[in-house]
């Protein structure tokens, strides 16, 4: 059994002495400074894609420009080439368009 | 013979021309003695390579104001004093695996288990309660007692380190030593 006159209860300077044998495990932080350093520096990293400076290149005035004109010039293309027949459409649908085409008798509707 | 300083006036001359890679050498010459000061303000790896992350990038931005009349390696230290300072002012709270047994009385384990020895994640735990004990009081004083006691400075350079006079530095650390007696009796730790 141990006697309580060898297990003494702690002390500061104790803990301070002990404190001061204790040492970090080794740390690495190149990488992340070199990191942290480009950001700050602005110097783009071969390996990353810069999205903010690719979407203001996407949108800056000259691709805007013609990006815009292709969009109108396909949509005028587009509308000049596919026929619209809405009236057709609507015409054949109407009983009374019809009947007034020549089938039936039209004082029926009155 | 090219002295320690005279390497680091060289590579602190590129680096200030934008010579990243002199940095790099700055980084890898230093980081060992910056997170040994560190640790005795923060003893949780992963906090503390924020901090020796940190220490690094402010000693960028100032590189234009050190001067080669003083080791550079003086120059970073203080750095990283400050860093920890910012630590304890920005961060109070108690080292996590101890807080929750804070209220249970003072953590207190003398030895470690044979298994546990060379285990990191165990073999801080003396700092561990020490920044415990220290983290009662208000971050001036909890900085000033980590420069006296782990860092083992003398009231001259505290008071250099933290741009205080040295009569002041005296008067702050013979309070801050009062209040940690305060809390040195609540968890029944002897002085």
């Amino acid at each position: 059994m141990k006697s309580p006159d060898k297990n003494p209860g702690p002390s500061w300077s104790r803990l301070v002495l002990a404190s001061r044998k204790e040492s970090p495990a080794p740390v690495d932080v190149r990488y992340r400074v070199r990191v942290e350093l480009e950001k700050i520096l602005r110097i783009p990293r071969k390996d990353e894609v810069d999205w903010v400076e690719a979407l203001i290149t996407l949108f800056s005035p000259n691709p805007v420009k013609a990006g815009v004109a292709a969009a109108l010039v396909s949509l005028l293309l587009v509308t000049a080439v596919t026929p619209v027949d809405n009236e057709g459409a609507l015409e054949s649908e109407d009983p009374l368009i019809t009947l007034f085409s020549g089938e039936g008798e039209w004082s029926d509707w009155l | 013979m090219e002295t320690e300083t005279d390497k680091d006036r060289k590579l602190v001359d590129r680096a200030r021309e934008g010579d990243l890679r002199a940095f790099d050498q700055i980084v890898t010459r230093h980081q060992g003695m910056i997170s040994r000061c560190l640790f005795r303000f923060c003893p949780h790896q992963a906090d503390l390579e924020d901090l020796v992350q940190d220490t690094f990038i402010k000693a960028y931005r100032k590189l234009h104001l050190w001067k080669p009349t003083a080791p550079f390696e003086n120059w970073l230290r203080r750095i990283a004093y400050n860093t920890g300072h910012d630590y304890f002012r920005r961060c109070k709270r108690t080292p996590v695996t101890l807080a929750s047994r804070a209220g249970k009385g003072f953590p207190y384990e003398r030895e470690l288990p044979e298994e546990k020895q060379h285990d990191h994640r165990y073999q801080y735990q003396i700092t561990e309660q020490v920044q415990f004990l220290l983290s009662h009081l208000p971050a001036d004083d909890r900085h000033l007692l980590t420069l006296q006691y782990l860092e083992e400075r003398s009231l001259a350079e505290v008071a250099e380190i933290t741009g205080w006079s040295l009569s002041k530095t005296k008067v702050k650390s013979f309070r801050a030593k009062k209040k940690l007696r305060k809390y040195l009796t609540r968890y029944e730790i002897s002085g």
